[in-house]
This record gives structure tokens, sequence and C-alpha cells, in this order.
């Protein structure tokens, strides 16, 4: 696990309350849920970094040729399925 | 207005970089227009990385490892990848009994119902299960402002 540090925050009773019945029903800690919640918040993405991205990602698939992704997708969790399967 | 939460399924995902030969480029698109524009909080499952590549590197695709790369490397730039809870993957073996989907399927409809998020597939499992949705119905109803 990374280096973690203990931080004391403060929260409303009520906001507490949603919070852990929420956790309870995910089965996850608190502190899980509460780095969840922050990456995600953090997470929000600068419009530039994700045209970037897609740029990219693009450009390495460019003339990759026709296939539908849902039809490739569907075979390998079926081929993966089967193997499972197997096992 | 809160953004909507959408979890999207690996075949969307692809047609976010590939679109020669697919079905619903633009409705896939129009999801990250709107992932930018923070209306929609995308999502995927951490599950989704090894099913990119997969299909890229192993499929019919004939990618190869660098081009798969890139793209892999590009979709953390893009959204978060979930990791199911305990309590999700319970969820998800249930779905997959009652349905009899397979239980990779099954993880992005009980991480989206856990998270209250909408799925968006173009998986005919899963739409036939009604356990997710088309990306440009998903589209249609946020322009009628009734996700």
């Amino acid at each position: 696990m990374e280096k973690a540090t203990k931080v004391l925050v403060t929260m409303p009773n009520d906001l507490l309350e949603r919070i852990d019945r929420e956790t309870r029903s995910l089965g996850q800690t608190r502190s899980e849920f509460f780095q969840e919640a922050v990456r995600r918040r953090l997470g929000w993405p600068d419009p530039l970094t994700v045209d970037a991205a897609l740029l990219r990602g693009r450009a390495a698939l460019a003339g990759l040729g026709s296939f539908e992704s849902a039809d490739v997708i569907r075979s390998e969790r079926e081929g993966r399925d089967a193997r499972d399967q197997r096992r | 207005m809160p953004a909507i939460s959408v979890v999207s399924d690996a075949n969307i995902v692809l047609k976010w970089f590939h679109s020669e030969g697919e079905d619903e480029v633009d409705s896939a698109r129009d999801l990250l227009e709107a992932h930018k524009e923070r209306t929609v909080a995308l999502s995927v499952l951490d599950l989704t990385v090894y099913e990119v590549g997969n299909a890229l590197m192993r499929g019919r695709a004939g990618a190869s490892a660098e081009q798969a790369a890139t793209v892999i490397e590009a979709l953390a730039e893009i959204c978060p990848a979930i990791r199911p809870s305990p309590n999700e993957m319970k969820a998800a073996s249930r779905l997959a009994e009652r349905h009899e989907l397979t239980l990779y399927d099954a993880a992005y409809a009980a991480v989206a119902q856990g998270r209250s998020a909408e799925l968006v597939t173009l998986d005919r499992a899963l739409l036939d299960a009604k356990l997710g949705r088309r990306p440009g119905e998903l589209v249609g109803a946020m322009r009628l402002g009734r996700s």
C-alpha cells in the first residue's frame, strides 16, 4: 500500500450519517469512501488533457480497419468465460 | 445541475478511439463531450483496461502492444476506473445467475446499480436484460432533460 497519513476532518452529523449508510451499502470503510470521492473530485477532466488523450489514442488506432467493438468485446468475454468454466 | 454518473462498458470505450465499422460512434463520443462539460461523470471499471487491451491485441482488431498501450494510457487520463467493492461483486454474482450473464458483464451492471449510475453499453446480453442503455438512448434522454 502507498504511504498514507491520518487526517482529522470536521463534518456535519447528518452528512456523516449519509456517508455511513452509503459505506455500509457498498461494504466500504469510511477511508475507502473518502479516497474514492476525493479522487473523483480531483479527477474531473481537464478538457485539454482529454482532447490530447483522445488524439493520441485515435492516432494509435488509425488504419486498424473495420470492426464493431461490441462484437469484439462480446467474443472476448465469452472466450474468457469458457476458459474460466473449464478450470 | 448535478452531473449524471455513467459507467461505460468497454465496447463504448473503444468507440472513443476507433470509428471504422462501429455503430453509435457519435453518441458514444457525445458522452465524452458531456464529461468534459461536467454534465456527465464518466467512469469505467478496473476490468475495462484489461478488456480494451485484450480486445485490441488478441481479438480480430489485431493491434500491436504499443497501440494498445497508447489507448490504455489515454483512457487513464479521461476518466477514473472503479474497483468493484465486495458487495458489488456479490450483487454481480446474483445478476449473473439471474440473467445468465458472464460475471464480467454483470460486474458493470452491479457497479452502475450500486452507485446510482447509468450503464451505457452496446452489449446485447446487458441490453436484453435491461441492465444497460444504448448511448444514443441516454444522449437522447439527456437532450430532452429526462435521463
